[in-house]
Order: structure tokens, then C-alpha cells, then sequence
């Protein structure tokens, strides 16, 4: 078996790695052909609204204009990697705000369905050999234990309930990424004085200790890549015995990490 | 004793696989698996917390009824993952370990059809190697 925990950790890590190396590489140089895609959209966007305006009277439409502009600045607040300020402009009116772009997303999709690939499989297994489970209780646990026992070599260490759908599990020394550490590269060092200098622009602060947070804020920007992996594992192992929902991951403290299943009732 | 059909339906009742050994009447053995689905709902919260999953499922008095002429025996499976797996028996004389056996066997087939990366969950089963152990396997009997 631990032949097995070390290339599946070695498939995980190389995946993950590759991804988190095109998110970082992308935030910071944008790739031309994305950012035309996106002009290309927008200007579309600008297009379909232009004629909206133009069939409705001319005060209601200077009205809607500002409104626009409000939103434009609120997206702009709202983006947390710095870098895409220059794109934003270029992207002015959209139909929803986001504050994750398109291809983080795809990135995430797609961790979280080989998570969820991975899980399924591991559950249709290890459930050929157990008796049935009765009530959701004793599905959580079987995903508490003996998913995470074949897959990383111990069980999660507390598993709470808020008897309303929310179920948390809870790993103290999560596996996949006990050892990962962290070294402030020159990227880092750009992303949080861009984050630093745009928070001081808005609230007029300047604090020595905000370095300290913004730090942290970025590591865990990092390692919420890791997790999406073991999200679709505990999605996927659900879903195999029969419960719908959704799972999503924070990492605290580096080796402790809690994973939240959300069900989704079908009534 | 002669399988006279297997089946392999999905979570959601859709077939995933059948494999009949006559093929003029193939018709009425998914009419007769699709009847067997009833069954399944019926015989499952009969089960007690301590019993195994698999769940046997003889429909003589129903088929009894429907095909007076001829005898089937219809033998259902239920996997924790929801999967159904149907056997028809052509003859009378079985052991229910036999069954068992023959099904547990069925049921290892299908988690390692799953565990197949290319093998896309909820859709029909054609791979070659599956049906080659299916065949295989009701060979041996």
C-alpha cells in the first residue's frame, strides 16, 4: 500500500504543481491571446449595451451610465491580484462581477474533477467490501475513515456535524501538504507591495504590521490550490454512496485543514 | 443450469449492460429485468443493519404468473453504490452460495470496469475485456 500512497502523491503533486505554475505565471504576464479573447468580449458586451441605450430615453441612459461606472470601480476593488487592473479596463462592462478570473476557475473545475474522478473510484472499491450504510451518519464516517486511511495512511481527525446538511472534516496533519513551505520570491514580494499599496490607497492606513497579514493571505491564496484535490475526493466518495453536495477546503494552519460538505437536499 | 441473462443497471436505473444468451429473446429478458426493478425496492429496507448487502431476489410467483410455460428465476443484487446487478436462471437447481458467489464475482467485474480512468461513470458498458469475463465467468458454471 505505501507504494501506492507514494505515486499517487507523486500524481497529485506534479498536477498540481503544473497548475499552480500557469495560474502564477498567467497573473503575472497575461497571455495576448487571452487578453484579446477578453477585449473581443468586452467589446461585444459594450456593443449589446450600446444598443440597449440607445433604444431608451437619454436621461434614463446617463443614469445607467454611472451606475456602470460605480460597478466598473467596485470590480476593480474587488480583484486581488493587482496585475489585472490593466486588463479590467480594457473589460469594463460585464453581466456579473467575479472575483476569480475565467481561467482560475477552469483550473479549479478542473482539479476538483479529478478529485472527484479519484474518489469515486477509491469509494466503489473500498464499499464492495462493507455492509450497507444505513443512515448518513455512518456514510460520513466511512468517507472520514476508510477513504482517508487508503488514501493518506490516517483518518481525519474530528468530524462535526451542525445536524442541518454541514458536515466538517477536520485533518490536523493533512498529508498533501504538511510539507510544503514557503519562500518569498520576487513574485511574492510584487503581489502583496501592489496589495499593500492599493489597501493603504483605500483606507489612507499605513501600518507595518499589514506586511505580516497580506503574507499569510497569499500563502493561503497557495495552498487553496492544493485543496481543491481532496474537495472532489470527499465530493466524489459522497456522490459514489448517494449524497449529493458540495465540499469546499480551508487551510488555517499549514498541516490543518478542514473540509466542509455542504448537502444538497433534493425536496 | 444455464444463465439465461445478466444486467448491470446504473444508480438511476439505466441499463449499463445486458448480456442475454439467446438473442431472439432478448426483448423479454429486459422486459423481465425491468420488472425486477420493483423488487429491488421492495426487498431493500427489509434488510436488517447486520445483514450483508446482497439481497436475493426470487420471483417465481411473479414470472410464475407471467410465463406460465417456462421457469425463470430472477437473482438481484444490490451494490452500497447503488448499482443493480440481475441474473436470470433458466433452470430450478441452484444453491443460493452459488449465487452468491456468482455475483460477488459479477460485482468485482464491475468495480474494476469502473476503476477504468477511460470509463465514463452512468454510460453503457462496451468494453471488449468486460464482456470477455462476463463471458468467462458464466462459462465456468
Amino acid at each position: 500500500m505505501s507504494v501506492s500512497y507514494s505515486l499517487l502523491e507523486q500524481i497529485i503533486f506534479e498536477s498540481v504543481h503544473y497548475v499552480i505554475r500557469t495560474v502564477h505565471s498567467q497573473s503575472k504576464v497575461l497571455d495576448p491571446e487571452e487578453t484579446n479573447l477578453r477585449v473581443k468580449i468586452a467589446t461585444r458586451f459594450n456593443e449589446k449595451e450600446e444598443k440597449k441605450k440607445k433604444e431608451k430615453e437619454k436621461g434614463i441612459e446617463k443614469d445607467k451610465e454611472k451606475k456602470n461606472e460605480n460597478e466598473n470601480q467596485k470590480e476593480n476593488q474587488q480583484e486581488t491580484v493587482g496585475n489585472k487592473k490593466k486588463d479590467q479596463e480594457n473589460v469594463p462592462q460585464l453581466e456579473f462581477i467575479s472575483s476569480k478570473t475565467d481561467i482560475e476557475r477552469n483550473i479549479i473545475n478542473r482539479l476538483e474533477i479529478i478529485g472527484y474522478r479519484l474518489g469515486e473510484r477509491t469509494a466503489e472499491r473500498i464499499a464492495k467490501n462493507k455492509p450497507r450504510f444505513q443512515e448518513e451518519v455512518e456514510k460520513m464516517r466511512f468517507v472520514a475513515k476508510d477513504i482517508w486511511t487508503e488514501l493518506f495512511g490516517k483518518m481525519v481527525n474530528n468530524l462535526r456535524t451542525n445536524h442541518q446538511g454541514k458536515w466538517m472534516f477536520q485533518d490536523d496533519d493533512f498529508k498533501l501538504i504538511r510539507n510544503i513551505s514557503f519562500t518569498l520570491s520576487e513574485e511574492l514580494q510584487n503581489l502583496n507591495h501592489q496589495q499593500n499599496t492599493r489597501k493603504n490607497q483605500q483606507k489612507q492606513k499605513q501600518t507595518t504590521t499589514t506586511t505580516n497579514i497580506t503574507m499569510t493571505e497569499s500563502q493561503k491564496q497557495i495552498l487553496q490550490s492544493y485543496l481543491y484535490i481532496p474537495c472532489g475526493i470527499i465530493r466524489g466518495a459522497l456522490s459514489a454512496i448517494g449524497v449529493e453536495c458540495t465540499v469546499t477546503g480551508i487551510c488555517e494552519q499549514l498541516p490543518a485543514c478542514v473540509f466542509t460538505a455542504k448537502i444538497i437536499n433534493k425536496k | 443450469m444455464k444463465i439465461v441473462s445478466i444486467a448491470i443497471l446504473g444508480k438511476k436505473n439505466n441499463p449499463l449492460y445486458v448480456y442475454v444468451s439467446n438473442e431472439e429473446n432478448k426483448r423479454k429478458f429486459e422486459y423481465i429485468i425491468h420488472t425486477s426493478l420493483d423488487f429491488f425496492e421492495e426487498k431493500v429496507p427489509l434488510i436488517s443493519p447486520l445483514s450483508k448487502k446482497s439481497t436475493q431476489n426470487q420471483n417465481d410467483m411473479y414470472l410464475g404468473h407471467l410465463f406460465p410455460t417456462e421457469d425463470y428465476k430472477v437473482y438481484g443484487y444490490l451494490t452500497n453504490t447503488n448499482y443493480k446487478l440481475v441474473c436470470i436462471i433458466d433452470d430450478s437447481e441452484i444453491k443460493e452460495q452459488e449465487m452468491k458467489t456468482l455475483l460477488n464475482n459479477l460485482h468485482t467485474i464491475l468495480v474494476d470496469t469502473i476503476c477504468n480512468p477511460f470509463y465514463i461513470t452512468d454510460e453503457p458498458i462496451t468494453s471488449k475485456t468486460f464482456h470477455l469475463k462476463i463471458l468467462d465467468l458464466i462459462g465456468k458454471k
